[in-house]
């Protein structure tokens, strides 16, 4: 049996903020996720670090919230941010008055904001609207949600806490009305386990619902679906978006080598089994190709679908209920729902998770009896990065290989330049598109990563394996051959990890019914299913 | 969206640019055009620094493009990342006069043979080496005098085309020049010499796409004229064909003076042979050839930058049908000359490496000759061989007279 | 000598995968005037060319016919394929899985485990693309579900590379085409692995150019048989194939116009009267009595409909339920949507039935 003080469920980046945040508190923590980390909203959201301005008008407690996070994760996060600036357009359809008013508003909350004429921005972003009236720039930026998560949990896990997952939970202990214990299994080997605590942190986000119920307890949650269009190359140096009422995909971000255009807004039942219609894709497609023309050319390489979990409040007379900000709801169940040791966070934005997890972490310490006070806001998650691992990797490895791996592992670039020291073929570029090493594919398949991959996926999630034109369809593979290899899996084992690899990678692109992405899936089906025949074997 | 923007996009990752490009099958550790052109154009547009030696060892032969299934523009792609790469001091010194034959043209031929008795010197050769990396492995083509330019007024009065000679030509072979005008009016034209300089391949070739615009500027005015009143324009060397067809539309797009006109210029240049083809398709080629009973064996290359015009093997099919021509197209890959590459001391080995293929090729085939359009293919046959490489122009004009063997 | 115009052609076949490959060679086999334009090589860049009749009806006429001519002509070009209509041979792949085909070339039919082989499955150190000991486990599996005797086992050696390299099929493939002594290293290092197997299975490296006497050469020398699988693109097997294919029809006097895709085609009163090609400064005019179009799964924009439907000639109709020109035929995957069967025997009899028509002696292969 385990014993810690805190469970925390839910592995998007509330929960691993949280993991953190206690960790600094010198609060023994282990944070579970059913699968692996940002599963739900973290890892299907646009990865927009925002200034603030999309809030601006309508909600000007969120826009400041955002002005103030924004600075902090740029601090905190820096290599999990691209600063790329970004603008709010004034396209000629929309509505002027509107445009001042938000210039006007930003101005109010000293969210930093110049005016640019029309040839001003068409210079900066040549793939915009000619006849756009002007726009304004703001501090928006890209955050990558993966890294983000990752540097969380893997800080926290430096420090002692621990991180599980696959393991999902199966029952939250109530006795006498206090929280005692968790119970999961794993989903992989299916193995059951128990962990004593204090507390149990509800931070899972569109299953929070699900999660509540465990504990005998109602956390009614909106499942707000948003659906995101990944395009092959960036568009726009800068985040674009849209100044009008927020609406549909109005916002392009570039995200690494590629850019995402969203989103929409459709409330579906709960967060799994998530569908996309043509309609809808055809939908965003048209209104972004207002914002930036040039998408009706672009390739689409994948759709995804997040769950945005709205909170929904009960009525305005019930008691304890404490909403920090219109953003997100804190609950305490025990002054809610008299159940000590068990607590809440549903709703909130990426951009604010670090907030989110101060709320939280500020009330466990307070019912834990810890008097540390939150340092997040200061202390870097990463050290910096290694001057003498960089000189020597670049002596290994062509340039962008060596910014990428840098930005990807920090400190923990020496340890695959030392093993590419002692065996070159390590050195060999395994994801093509993205510029993976097989050092760094066998680094986090192996021991002396924190958070090890289990799965394909988690490999991608990890290093971007995957993640560009390809779509897995050739170092999906080579991946797998790397589980075998470090002895992860087994024959039968690797085969099996492939072939769910390649439904998930295929499902993402399903949806996508013209332009080259449907003739990359064609090859990536001509190639497994007939030349290898490898869906053949269980006569599907 | 840019055409490059497009190409980008397509590719599908299928490696067969890979597999046809003629560096990565001699010398696998270039990292191959996949990577170089779209991979590393992604990281590029995301601000990763990708700036590699590797991209000099572009050969700019376009196998890649032609290999591609999807339509990508990969050697335009290397290019532009050519145009951004930083070289040594030495490199940069002596890949300034490579972009410039037109430059070193005019100064050669002031003296003709000092410069070539100089450029045949050891001691001269090895300063080279040293401070300009220029392989002293190579013979440099010899210059003269530029008398080329257009005839006097001639009896016929026939079409009237422009002859764009190209460096080469006009600095180092005008009597080839001179051939490709006599050619020209046996077959009814009434050919000009272009008042134009260096077609720009060399300026992109060694990353300078400034001085390619520059010149391609000056050459579609120096044409324009002529065009617009209905005229043809002709190329007899490939790669001055292939940038007349392509680069000058390439290099001014966008701009909006130029950029109809070097279309204009494009629309109407032809290959020598292309012409000739055309010609006789319309029943008007000069087949009034010389009888002859001894037999020349030859064996014909086509040149990287004849393949990329699309235009089949005009060439090939003219030699074919003259009488005492027997001749095989050799289809045995890139020669891995590539104009100035093959000079450059630390590119000499792939140079020979690339050319190995052609080289066993021609050694299997055991021709007498061998024909090419491109002036440093033949360089590169004659260098790896010791066989003689002649310009088709040649055999063909030889056909029309009594004497059959040049 | 009454000249014919340059780019007039008796027949064009555009596309050079399996079916425009055989369409061409049927054509010319017929004495025509033919010419081939592509851009790419098809499938070829992914597999093997391996061809399943299996689902197809063993009675479809041309079948036999074309399936003959095709190992007819793969003989003749150096490629020879094995097998037969009535065959059923299991083929393994990297995934250690099976492919169950009627016709493979030389050098995979060894693989098929019903004969109760030895198998030595040998990778090479440093090559990524392909696990020994990955492919040994997994085909004893699957082995193990067909009943026979057969036995895998994995082996490793280890081969030079140019320096800087790393290990790569490619490099190894352009070195075995040219390279004696790499021949030589590759026969050194897999001796001792062929005295206890009757048959080695090694990833693609043997060749982009190479034919049945230098495979043949290294198989003499071991003193076993060699099946060579086709690992990620571009699948070395798979290019040399074609590489062969594209050099016998150049020699049989096929004119090949390789890189240029088409823009237009021309058809005017319900006659093709030839295609536009996308070259440099102007279209290139090829023009031609009949077309055959084997241009693969994503021709849409050349008919301007996404699926293309036949009549029992291979001629493409209209919505209308027209044809849209009398001298116009599509084969292969082409026709994927309006086919019941997929793949490259359906590939081979339609490229050799169009080939045929557009010489116009294919009419008694007209049903399907």
């Amino acid at each position: 049996m385990e014993k810690t003080q805190v469970v925390i469920i839910g592995g998007g980046a509330t929960g691993a903020g949280i993991l953190w945040d206690l960790s600094l508190r010198g609060i023994s923590a282990i944070l579970l996720e059913q699968r692996d980390l940002a599963n739900g909203a973290t890892g299907r959201c646009h990865g927009l670090l925002h200034s603030g301005g999309r809030y601006v008008v309508k909600d000007s407690e969120a826009a400041k919230e955002c002005v103030a996070e924004n600075k902090i994760i740029k601090r905190i996060a820096p290599h999990c941010v691209h600063d790329t600036g970004g603008l709010f357009v004034e396209c000629r359809q929309d509505d002027p008055k509107f445009f001042e008013q938000w210039f006007e508003a930003c101005k109010q909350i000293n969210l930093p904001s110049e005016r640019l004429s029309a040839d001003e921005a068409l210079a900066l972003e040549p793939n915009l609207p000619k006849d756009i009236v002007g726009a304004f720039t703001c501090p928006d930026a890209h955050v990558d949600v993966f890294q983000l998560t990752l540097s969380n949990i893997e800080s926290a896990v430096a420090r002692g806490a621990q991180f599980k997952t696959y393991c999902e939970v199966k029952a939250i202990d109530i006795v006498n009305g206090q929280a005692k214990g968790v119970r999961y299994s794993d989903t992989l080997t299916g193995e059951e386990g128990y962990i004593a605590c204090e507390m149990v942190i509800n931070a899972a986000g569109g299953w929070a619902q699900k999660v509540a119920e465990l504990a005998g307890v109602a956390v009614p949650v909106r499942c707000d679906k948003g659906t995101l269009l990944i395009l092959n190359h960036r568009l726009s140096s800068r985040v674009i978006n849209r100044c009008r009422k927020p609406g549909d995909a109005d916002i392009l971000v570039p995200a690494g080598p590629v850019c995402i255009l969203g989103t929409s807004s459709i409330t579906v039942p709960g967060p799994e089994g998530l569908t996309v219609s043509p309609e809808e894709i055809q939908h965003l497609l048209d209104l972004g190709t207002e914002l930036v023309p040039v998408l009706a050319e672009a390739r689409v390489l994948r759709i995804f679908s997040g769950v945005r979990p709205l909170y929904v409040p009960p009525s305005v007379n019930s008691a304890g209920g404490r909403e920090i900000s219109r953003g997100f709801a804190l609950l305490d169940h025990e002054s809610l729902n008299h159940v000590k040791g068990f607590v809440s966070i549903v709703g909130g934005k990426l951009t604010t998770y670090r907030m989110m997890a101060q709320a939280v972490s500020d009330l466990v310490a307070k019912k834990l009896g810890v008097d540390v006070p939150c340092s997040t806001h200061e202390v870097l998650l990463r050290p910096h990065h290694d001057e003498a691992a960089l000189r020597r990797a670049h002596k290994l490895l062509p340039l962008p290989v060596v910014e990428k791996a840098d930005k990807r592992l920090g400190s923990n670039l020496a340890k695959i330049v030392s093993a590419i020291e002692v065996r070159p073929e390590l050195a060999e570029v395994v994801c093509e598109c993205e510029l993976v090493t097989r050092a760094e594919l066998e680094f986090v398949l192996g021991p002396d990563t924190l958070i090890p991959a289990k799965t394909i996926s988690d490999i991608g999630r990890r290093t971007r394996l995957g993640f560009g034109p390809c779509q897995g369809t050739f170092c999906g593979y080579k991946a797998m051959l790397a589980g075998f290899q470090t002895n992860r899996w087994s024959a039968a084992e690797a085969s099996t990890q492939f072939e769910r690899y390649l439904d998930e990678r295929w499902k993402g692109q399903s949806w996508i019914s013209q332009g080259k992405q449907v003739e990359q899936l064609y090859l990536s089906h001509d190639l497994f299913g007939v030349a290898y025949n490898f869906h053949d074997q269980e006569g599907r | 969206m840019r055409k490059d923007d497009v190409s980008l996009d397509n590719c599908l990752k299928c490696s067969d640019c890979n597999a046809a490009c003629p560096v990565v099958t001699a010398y696998p550790a270039y990292p191959g055009p996949k990577r170089l052109g779209p991979e590393l154009e992604r990281m590029r547009r995301e601000g990763i620094e990708c700036d590699t030696e590797w991209v000099e060892y572009c050969l700019g032969c376009h196998r890649c493009d032609m290999a591609c299934p999807n339509e990508v523009n990969v050697s335009e792609l290397i290019a532009n990342a050519k145009a951004t790469h930083k070289k040594t001091p030495i490199r940069t010194f002596r890949d300034f006069w490579f972009a410039r034959p037109g430059l070193l043209g005019k100064l050669c031929t002031i003296a003709p043979g000092i410069t070539n008795f100089s450029l045949g010197l050891k001691p001269v050769r090895l300063l080279m080496s040293m401070f300009m990396k220029i392989t002293p492995e190579r013979t440099f083509p010899a210059y003269a005098k530029p008398t080329l330019k257009t005839p006097i007024a001639s009896a016929n009065s026939g079409e009237r085309v422009v002859f764009f000679p190209g460096c080469s030509i006009r600095y180092n072979e005008p009597e080839l020049g001179e051939h490709v005008l006599q050619l020209l009016e046996l077959n009814g034209f009434k050919p000009e010499v272009a008042n134009s300089g260096c077609c720009g391949v060399p300026s992109l070739a060694n990353g300078n796409p400034e001085e390619a615009r520059k010149r391609a500027k000056a050459n579609v005015n120096s044409m324009l004229e002529a065009v617009e009143s209905g005229a043809r324009i002709v190329t007899a060397c490939s790669s001055c064909g292939h940038m007349l067809k392509t680069g000058f539309g390439n290099l001014l797009e966008g701009d909006s003076e130029f950029e109809s006109k070097a279309n204009k210029i494009a629309a109407n240049t032809y290959d020598l042979a292309e012409l000739l083809v055309m010609q006789q398709d319309e029943g008007k080629l000069n087949t009034k050839f010389a009888p002859t009973s001894t037999k020349l064996k030859l064996a014909y290359h086509a040149p990287c930058h004849q393949k990329s015009q699309g235009i089949g093997r005009p060439w090939f099919n003219l030699l074919r049908q003259l009488p005492g021509v027997e001749i095989e197209d050799l289809n045995a890959g890139c020669c891995g000359m590539s104009g100035t590459f093959g000079f450059k001391e630390e590119k000499y080995p792939v140079s020979m490496k690339v050319g190995s293929d052609l080289f066993a090729g021609i050694r299997a085939s055991a021709p007498e000759g061998v024909v090419t359009e491109c002036a440093t293919c033949q360089m590169q046959i004659e260098h790896g061989t010791g066989v003689k490489a002649m310009h088709p122009v040649d055999i063909l004009l030889n056909a029309y007279k009594e004497s059959v063997k040049n | 000598m009454r000249h014919v115009k340059s780019n007039h052609f008796d027949v064009i076949v555009a596309g050079a995968g399996i079916a425009g490959i055989t369409s061409a060679a049927a054509a010319a086999s017929r004495g025509l005037k033919v010419a081939l334009v592509s851009t790419g090589p098809g499938s070829f860049v992914l597999g093997a060319g391996c061809v399943e009749v299996q689902d197809m009806d063993r009675g479809t006429p041309g079948l036999e016919d074309a399936i003959q001519f095709f190992c007819n002509f793969t003989k003749l070009a150096g490629c020879g394929f094995l097998g037969g209509i009535e065959e059923k041979r299991h083929v393994p792949t990297i995934l250690g899985s099976f492919q169950t085909v009627s016709l493979a070339p030389f050098y995979l039919w060894n693989g098929d485990p019903s004969a109760s082989s030895q198998f030595a499955v040998v990778g090479i150190k440093g090559l990524s693309s392909f696990d020994s000991n990955f492919a040994a486990e997994r085909l004893a599996y699957y082995t193990q579900r067909l009943e026979c005797g057969s036995t895998y086992i994995a082996r490793e050696i280890e081969l030079s590379t140019e320096p800087g390299t790393l290990p790569g099929t490619l490099q190894y493939a352009n070195r075995f085409d040219r390279d004696i002594h790499f021949r030589e290293e590759l026969r050194d290092a897999l001796k001792p692995i062929a005295a206890k197997a009757n048959v080695i299975i090694l990833p693609g490296i043997l060749g982009l150019k190479s034919g049945p006497e230098e495979i043949g050469w290294l198989e003499n020398q071991l003193g076993c048989l060699i099946c060579e699988l086709p690992t990620l693109p571009p699948s070395i097997p798979g290019m040399r194939l074609f590489n062969r294919m594209e050099a016998r029809l150049r020699r049989i006097g096929v004119e090949c116009f390789m890189g240029f895709p088409i823009e237009r085609i021309q058809i005017e009163n319900a006659r093709c009267k030839g295609i536009q090609l996308d070259t440099p400064a102007r279209p290139l005019n090829l023009s031609s009595e009949t077309l055959v179009l084997a241009t693969g799964p994503f021709s849409g924009k050349l008919l301007g409909s996404p699926a293309l439907s036949v009549n029992h000639d291979l001629q493409p109709i209209g919505s209308n339920g027209e044809v849209i020109a009398s001298n116009l035929f599509a084969a292969g995957a082409i026709l994927r949507n309006s086919s019941a069967h997929g793949g490259n025997a359906m590939a081979i009899l339609t490229g050799f039935i169009g080939g045929m028509l557009a010489a116009g002696v294919g009419v008694q292969y007209a049903q399907r």
